[in-house]
């Protein structure tokens, strides 16, 4: 019922652009959605479920919307569907709305999870989004779509819980080392002409052993008779074993280094979230 | 008295013979016959022998060569013959067995010199031409940038001479006892720590190794060095000794004697042997030699002429000899190095280096 009442209310988001937000105030939608019927009902409850417990757990929406063609809804491609939906539902927790979705269109194979509000952002940051996707496209290349939604379900809800603690699932970028000012002092050009007088004087040593061509031999490797070699003795005795042990010394990870920053994470468009899309 | 000297004559026209190396006959310059070396063998079988005759008589009669030649030629060493065919009094060294009168321009032969206990068993005649030769020598001279420009022009390409040169083939075994020390390393991470396991071995490798020919020239005018460069050559073309393989080259008797040339032959075949045998030792992580022991047990000593062509010339008052193996065509020999030529090129490759290198510098 719930699935029929979305498609009626985005056929008339795709038909009346502009049209206020406010005008779907008073729908609803589950926390899992598929138009395409890529999970049994079955599956489906239980996801939703899954997905309630942990929005309500940790007040911050978990949601997943699929459609066979996102196009059909709206103007745009998958991250203008995902942004209209969550904003057309008015999804998430809070006044920020805090959420994420997983928005999937079939037809295109294209996939968006979408972030937003401020925690929404500061759980989903660039990188964990990237490592989200990562854990569930692997099930969905092997048409594993229940056990690709349930990763992404549990896989949010491990970032959210990250967040609240303080440790969202981030990147440490360091620093680019500074350009040095292109200089070109005494130093450098002695050791230029240190490193050339040294290449040249090896190639020139090289030109003169070719002068040189007159050696007398040392070994008779051409005259030793077909079948001639006879190894008689052949012993490898083993005589002691010693063994050392080294300690491997690991530095303490440091909680926020110096010289670098986080990834964050990268806020696009008006509507104040985040994306990572692609094909699946 | 018979004459100590044999010219090969066309039994057609009387002109000089001379061994042709591409078609392994004697070929007559002047009517265009040739002859194939039993030929020319059964021919001059029996001049050949009464000129080996004569010269052993006249050495073995006065205990000292006193033969036709003069006074002074003994007493420097030489030897003197006449030409058989212009009567031309030849000045040679005690050793030449064939060389070619200056007069007339005849290939002459020595027999007394390469006969009884002084023939040698084999032969591998010339394959490769006096012009194969200057085209080698030419084809030598490219590409060495070092070379002095004058020099070539100056060191009479023209005058390269077909020898054949002495050599004593050694056959033996060589049987080497080698020990070395292996160890092999292996390495695994329990926890935070690495552990590391060497084992250590005693690695003990012994065998025979056969030898067949090695070959060490017996010319004492003949560098080593040079004999031993243009080597290796095809034994399958040795064939047994004919003066008629002669004609047309210069060749010398040997005059160093076998037992001076073992020691070359036996270390070669030693350090041959050691090596052969240490290539066995294998599947360690290093191996480190101990110590090595090697007999030799010498075998049949053949003597053999094999063909060299060879010039030797003058630059600013040094010698400079090229070898070329006259069967294979392996050419070598010591260049003279320009020292302007050397100086250029470092000083012109060291400033155009820093100049590279000062500019990549510059950006770093």
């Amino acid at each position: 019922m719930k699935k029929k009442l979305l498609l009626a209310l985005l056929l008339v988001l795709a038909l009346v652009l502009g049209l206020s937000a406010s005008a779907f105030a008073e729908a609803r939608l589950d926390f899992v959605t598929d138009e395409a019927g890529l999970l049994s009902e079955e599956e489906r409850t239980q996801l939703n479920e899954r997905a309630g417990q942990i929005s309500e757990q940790y007040q911050c929406g978990v949601y997943v919307v699929i459609v066979n063609d996102c196009r059909s809804y709206v103007n745009g491609n998958i991250e203008t569907f995902a942004e209209e939906v969550f904003d057309s539902y008015d999804l998430g927790y809070g006044d920020a709305r805090d959420g994420v979705m997983l928005a999937m269109s079939m037809s295109e194979r294209d996939y968006d999870i979408y972030a937003h509000g401020s925690f929404g952002n500061y759980a989903f940051t660039d990188y964990g989004k990237d490592q989200l996707a990562e854990s569930f496209l692997d099930n969905f290349r092997r048409n594993d779509w229940a056990g690709g939604f349930r990763d992404y379900v549990e896989n949010s809800g491990d970032l959210i819980r990250r967040a609240k603690e303080g440790n969202p699932l981030d990147q440490w970028i360091p620093d680019p080392e500074p350009e040095p000012e292109p200089s070109l002092s005494s130093g450098k050009v002695a050791l230029s002409a240190l490193i050339s007088a040294l290449f040249g004087g090896v190639t020139v040593g090289s030109m003169k052993k070719q002068m040189k061509t007159a050696v007398k031999q040392t070994r008779a490797g051409n005259y030793v008779a077909r079948g001639g070699v006879d190894l008689r003795v052949r012993d490898d005795r083993f005589v002691n074993r010693t063994v050392t042990r080294q300690v491997i010394r690991r530095d303490p990870p440091s909680s926020r280094p110096s010289g670098g920053h986080y990834g964050g994470t990268s806020i696009s468009g008006s509507h104040g979230g985040s994306h990572h899309s692609g094909k699946f | 008295m018979a004459d100590q000297i044999s010219n090969y004559q066309c039994p057609s026209c009387t002109g000089p013979l001379r061994f042709d190396g591409k078609s392994g006959r004697l070929q007559c310059d002047y009517c265009g016959s040739s002859f194939s070396v039993q030929e020319i063998e059964a021919l001059y079988k029996d001049k050949d022998e009464a000129a080996a005759q004569a010269m052993g008589s006249e050495v073995s009669a006065e205990g000292e060569w006193s033969g036709e030649g003069s006074n002074w030629a003994q007493e420097q060493g030489l030897r003197a013959y006449n030409c058989p065919s212009c009567g031309a009094e030849l000045i040679c060294d005690e050793t030449t067995a064939a060389t070619s009168c200056p007069y007339c321009g005849n290939p002459s032969i020595v027999p007394g010199q390469l006969s009884d206990m002084l023939k040698p068993d084999y032969v591998i005649p010339f394959k490769l031409s006096k012009e194969d030769a200057k085209a080698a020598l030419k084809n030598y001279y490219r590409g060495k940038k070092l070379l002095p420009r004058a020099f070539t022009s100056q060191n009479h390409i023209e005058e390269i001479k077909g020898v054949y040169v002495p050599f004593w083939l050694f056959d033996g075994t060589a049987e080497a006892d080698v020990s070395f020390q292996g160890t092999r390393v292996s390495s695994m991470t329990q926890g935070d720590t690495l552990v590391t396991t060497t084992d250590y071995y005693d690695v003990r490798r012994a065998g025979t190794v056969q030898f067949e020919k090695i070959p060490v020239d017996a010319s004492s005018k003949m560098p080593d060095a040079h004999m031993d460069a243009i080597e290796p050559f095809d034994y399958s073309e040795l064939k047994p000794f004919s003066n008629a393989y002669l004609p047309g080259f210069l060749a010398d008797k040997y005059d160093v004697k076998r037992e001076d040339c073992y020691k070359h032959a036996d270390e070669r075949a030693g350090n041959t042997a050691v090596d052969l045998v240490s290539q066995t030792v294998s599947g360690y992580s290093s191996v480190v030699p101990r110590g090595s022991q090697v007999r030799i047990r010498r075998g049949k000593v053949s003597y053999a002429l094999l063909p060299v062509w060879m010039l030797s010339t003058r630059w600013n008052g040094k010698n400079y000899l090229f070898a070329m193996n006259g069967q294979t065509g392996k050419l070598i020999g010591d260049l003279p190095v320009s020292s302007g030529r050397a100086f250029a090129w470092f000083a012109g490759l060291t400033a155009g280096l820093t100049v590279l290198f000062s500019a990549l510098l510059y950006f770093l």
